[in-house]
C-alpha cells in the first residue's frame, strides 16, 4: 500500500470546555466499572481457584504438611531433597521431556499433513474429517482398555501384525525401554484436535495468493513453502505452545495404563506429584514438585515465545 | 462499548450479571455442602470399603444388621477402584477433616495413618473384648508399644492355584497340598515345562517349539501379590533384618530365589511377561478360563471369581527352595480416632468381620477368618469351609499351610513403607524384564532403600505365640 492517509483540512478542534471535560470522564468512569463489574466473576473465579490456590501451594511447598498432621515451616527443605536427595524427580523429569521430545514434532507433523490432506477437494472429503477426528473424541479410560490389549506383547494386535510380516516383536508397554515410544504412539493417535485447528486455519488462507503463485508459474510445492506454511506459523506456534504444555501435564496414560511403570518409565512428573500428595499424603513436598513443573512450563513458554520471533509471521505483510 | 441488549436497562443487566456471578460463586459450596451434610451426620457411622459388587453387596446387608442391632445410622462408602484411586480418597477425607469411621486400609497407608493419629487405638479394649486376642497372630497392625489399629480385614495367603483339566490333558501329578510333600523348584520347573504348550502341542523341551505363538504357559502371578516375597524367605532371604534397619535383599539366597522367578521367565519361557505396576492386568480367573495359564500363584481372594466361573480348579503348596513357605498379607480395617462414638464404633470393629454375621463372604472363598479356632476347631473349620467352593486339599494347602508355614508380609512390618515401595517395586519390575543380572539390582537397590529405613513395627502378638 503507497496511499497515505492524512487528516482533512479544517478549523482548529477547540479545547473542550470544563463541563463537557467532566461529562466525558464521569462516562469513562461509568464505562470502567461497568466493565470491571462484568467482567467480576471471571476475575473473581481466577482468583479464587487459581491465584489463590497457587499462593496456598507455594506457601504449603516450603511446609513439611502430611495429611493427618499440622504443618510446621521447613525452609526450602522440600525443594533441596527433591533436586539432590531423590533420584525419582530426576527420572520423572526425564521421563517427562522424552516424552514430550517425541511427542510433539509426531503430533505437529501428522496433525499438519492429515491437515493439509483434508484441505484438499477430495471425494468422501467429510468421512475422512470426521474419521481422523474421531479419536480424540474416544474417553482416555476407553482407549486405554483398546491400547492395553493392542499393547499386549503375548496377543496384542500389533505383535500380531509385525508377526505376520515377519518382523521383530516389542514389549511395548511391558518394557521400560519401549514404553515411552508405545505411549507417544498412543498419544500422536489422538491428534484429532490439532488437526482441526490446523483444518480452520488453512480454510482461513486468502486463495488469492494461490491464484497469484499459480499464474507466476509456482507449483504446490511453492505454494506450500511461500503461502501455506508461512501464513499458518502463527497457528503452528500455537499448537506446539499447547502441545508442549499438554505434554509437559502427561498423567492419564501412566495413571490409567502402566502406574508409572515398568521400573518408573513412564514415571511422568504430574503423576509423581500425584503419587507424592494422594498416595503418600505428602503435601508439602507434592507443593514443591508443583512449583518446579510449574517454573519448567514457564521456561519452556518463555524459550518457545522467544524462538517464535524468528519464525512466526502475524499477518500478511509478515514480522 | 457495546449496549445492552434492547429491552434491558444497564443497570438491571448489572444486577443480573453481578446476580449470575454471585450464583457461580455460591453454587459449588452449595453443592458441596449438599452432597456431603445430607448423607452423613457427625453420629453416623460411616464405612468405607473397595470390592467386588458381590462383596458390596454382602457388606451393605451387614451395615443394615449392625444398624438394626446398634440403633445407629450406617453410611456405606464403597469406593471400588485400584489400591492408588483407594488411597487418594481416604487422603482427600482425611486432609478434609471428613474422614469415615471405620474403612479398609491398604498395610502402608494404614500403618502410616496410624502415625499420624489418625487411628483408634484398638488395644485397651482387648481386654473387654477378648476376641481380639484370639486372632492369628501375624494379623495384627501394632504401630507402636501398646498401639493397635486392629487386624487384618481378613487373612490371606498366597496359594499355587491349578487348573486340573491342564495337568489331566497331560498326564502329570498335581501339586501337593501337603508342605511336607512340596516339589522341589527343579520339580516344579519341570512342570511348568511340561505344561507350556505352544501352536503345535511342543513344549520348551522340544526342538521346534515356538516362544513366539504360545497357546498356554506353565505359570504366571509369582510377580504379582507379593508372591515373590514367599520365595525369597523360603530360600533364607529377605528385604531387610528382623527389625528394618539393615537391607538385605542382596544376599545370596535372596539374588538365587529371584534368579529363578526371572528365569521362568527368560531361561525355561514357561511363563508370560508380567504387567507394568499391575495395572489393568487380566487375573487368575480369566487365564484359567481362556486355558492361557496352567498353574498361576494367587491370594486365597481368587477363589470367589473361580468358583463363580465354575472353573475346575484346585489348590497346592509353594515349590520350596530350603522350605515351603507362603506370604500371609492383607489390608486392615481402621477406625477413625475422632469417631464421636469410639465404644460404638469398636463394637462395629468386632461385628463387620465376624464369620457369623456375614458368612457369605467366607463360605464363598473370598475372606478366611481371623480367630485361631477357625483354623484348629473341627466344628468351626467344617461353619466354613464345608462347602463346594473349598476344594478337599484346602484344609492342607490353606488351612494348615497359613498356620504353619507362612510369613508376615513385609508391608506389614517395615516403617516408611509408602517411600519404600516406590524403590522396591520398580526394581522387581527390573527383575522382571531379565536384562541384567538379579545381583546387580539387588546391589543397586541397597543404596536406594537404605535411607528410607526406619525401623520395624512391633508385633507383641506374633512373639507371644
Amino acid at each position: 500500500m503507497t496511499t497515505t492517509l492524512e487528516a482533512p483540512p479544517g478549523p482548529p478542534i477547540p479545547a473542550e470546555p470544563g463541563k463537557h471535560g467532566d461529562a466525558n470522564r464521569r462516562k469513562h468512569r461509568s464505562e470502567a466499572r461497568t466493565g470491571v463489574l462484568m467482567a467480576l466473576p471471571t476475575i473473581l473465579g481466577l482468583a479464587v481457584f487459581m491465584v489463590g490456590p497457587m499462593i496456598a501451594s507455594l506457601v504449603i511447598s516450603f511446609t513439611d504438611w502430611q495429611i493427618g498432621t499440622d504443618a510446621s515451616m521447613n525452609g526450602g527443605s522440600n525443594y533441596s531433597e527433591l533436586v539432590s536427595k531423590d533420584p525419582l524427580f530426576w527420572k520423572s523429569l526425564w521421563v517427562t521431556l522424552y516424552y514430550t521430545l517425541l511427542t510433539v514434532p509426531l503430533i505437529l507433523i501428522s496433525g499438519f499433513g492429515v491437515a493439509l490432506l483434508l484441505n484438499a477437494k477430495v471425494k468422501a472429503q467429510r468421512f475422512f474429517r470426521v474419521a481422523y477426528y474421531l479419536p480424540a473424541l474416544v474417553p482416555i479410560v476407553a482407549s486405554a482398555v483398546l491400547w492395553n490389549w493392542m499393547f499386549n506383547p503375548d496377543f496384542g494386535l500389533f505383535n500380531e501384525i509385525l508377526k505376520t510380516v515377519g518382523l521383530p516383536t516389542s514389549n511395548w508397554t511391558f518394557d521400560d525401554r519401549t514404553v515411552i515410544p508405545a505411549l507417544v504412539i498412543m498419544g500422536v493417535w489422538g491428534f484429532g484436535n490439532i488437526m482441526i485447528i490446523f483444518l480452520a486455519g488453512m480454510q482461513e488462507l486468502p486463495t488469492t495468493l494461490y491464484e497469484a503463485i499459480a499464474i507466476d508459474g509456482g507449483n504446490h510445492w511453492h505454494a506450500f513453502r511461500h503461502i501455506t506454511l508461512p501464513l499458518m506459523t502463527p497457528i503452528i506456534f500455537y499448537n506446539l505452545i499447547t502441545s508442549v504444555i499438554g505434554s509437559i501435564q502427561t498423567f492419564d496414560q501412566a495413571y490409567m495404563m502402566t502406574n508409572g511403570g515398568p521400573d518408573n518409565g513412564s514415571l511422568f512428573i504430574v503423576f509423581y506429584l500425584y503419587r507424592s500428595a494422594f498416595t503418600n499424603g505428602q503435601l508439602g513436598y507434592a507443593s514443591a514438585l508443583a512449583w518446579i513443573v510449574f517454573i519448567i512450563i514457564g521456561i519452556f513458554t518463555l524459550l518457545l515465545f522467544r524462538w517464535a520471533r524468528s519464525w512466526v509471521h502475524y499477518g500478511m505483510s509478515g514480522s | 462499548m457495546t449496549a445492552p441488549p434492547a429491552g434491558i436497562s444497564r443497570r438491571g443487566f448489572l444486577r443480573a450479571s453481578l446476580g449470575v456471578g454471585a450464583a457461580a460463586l455460591a453454587g459449588p459450596g452449595l453443592l458441596s455442602a449438599c452432597s456431603s451434610g445430607s448423607k452423613r451426620g457427625p453420629n453416623d457411622l460411616s464405612f468405607m470399603y473397595w470390592g467386588s459388587s458381590y462383596e458390596d453387596r454382602v457388606v451393605r446387608t451387614m451395615l443394615g444388621e449392625f444398624s438394626q442391632k446398634a440403633g445407629v445410622k450406617t453410611v456405606p462408602l464403597f469406593t471400588p477402584g485400584t489400591q492408588d484411586q483407594y488411597a487418594t480418597k481416604m487422603n482427600v477425607l482425611v486432609a478434609s477433616g471428613d474422614a469415615p469411621t471405620a474403612n479398609y486400609a491398604h498395610a502402608y497407608m494404614g500403618l502410616s495413618l496410624a502415625e499420624r493419629n489418625q487411628a483408634l487405638n484398638v488395644f485397651p479394649y482387648f481386654d473387654k473384648y477378648p476376641e481380639f486376642t484370639e486372632r492369628l497372630p501375624g494379623t495384627y497392625y501394632f504401630w507402636d508399644d501398646g498401639k493397635c489399629l486392629g487386624n487384618e480385614t481378613g487373612p490371606t495367603i498366597n496359594c499355587l492355584y491349578y487348573l486340573r483339566p491342564a495337568f489331566e490333558e497331560a498326564g502329570l501329578d498335581t501339586p501337593p497340598a501337603k508342605a511336607a510333600d512340596a516339589w522341589t523348584w527343579d520339580k516344579f520347573v519341570e512342570t511348568a515345562i511340561a505344561l507350556t504348550l505352544d501352536d503345535n502341542g511342543r513344549n520348551p523341551s522340544q526342538s521346534g517349539y515356538d516362544p513366539d505363538n504360545v497357546k498356554q504357559f506353565g505359570v504366571s502371578g509369582y510377580f504379582n501379590n507379593f508372591s515373590w516375597y514367599s520365595f525369597v524367605r523360603s530360600n533364607g532371604g529377605d528385604l531387610t533384618n528382623a527389625d528394618g534397619t539393615e537391607y538385605t535383599l542382596d544376599s545370596p539366597e535372596a539374588v538365587e530365589a529371584l534368579q529363578h522367578l526371572a528365569d521362568l521367565i527368560h531361561e525355561h519361557r514357561v511363563s508370560p511377561i508380567p504387567k507394568p505396576g499391575g495395572a489393568s492386568g487380566s487375573d487368575t480367573s480369566t487365564d484359567f478360563r481362556t486355558r492361557r495359564v496352567a498353574m498361576a500363584f494367587d491370594g486365597t481372594w481368587a477363589m470367589l471369581n473361580l468358583n463363580q466361573e465354575k472353573i475346575p480348579f484346585g489348590i497346592g503348596v509353594h515349590p520350596k527352595h530350603q522350605q515351603s513357605l507362603t506370604v500371609q498379607q492383607s489390608g486392615c480395617t481402621m477406625l477413625n480416632a475422632h469417631a464421636e462414638n469410639p465404644d460404638k464404633a469398636v463394637e462395629f470393629y468386632l461385628f463387620h468381620n465376624d464369620p457369623t454375621i456375614v458368612t457369605e463372604l467366607f463360605t464363598s472363598g473370598l475372606w478366611m477368618p481371623l480367630n485361631r479356632k477357625y483354623y484348629t476347631d473341627e466344628a468351626s473349620i467344617k461353619m466354613w469351609t464345608d462347602n463346594e467352593n473349598h476344594p478337599p486339599e484346602f484344609r492342607t494347602a490353606v488351612i494348615d499351610y497359613i498356620q504353619t508355614n507362612s510369613v508376615t508380609h513385609y508391608g506389614q512390618r517395615l516403617r516408611n513403607m509408602s517411600r519404600i515401595r516406590d524403590v522396591v517395586e520398580p526394581a522387581i519390575e527390573r527383575v522382571q524384564q531379565g536384562r541384567e543380572p538379579v545381583k546387580k539390582i539387588c546391589k543397586d537397590l541397597r543404596d536406594r532403600v537404605t535411607p528410607l529405613l526406619d525401623g520395624a513395627y512391633p508385633n507383641p502378638m506374633e512373639a507371644r505365640t
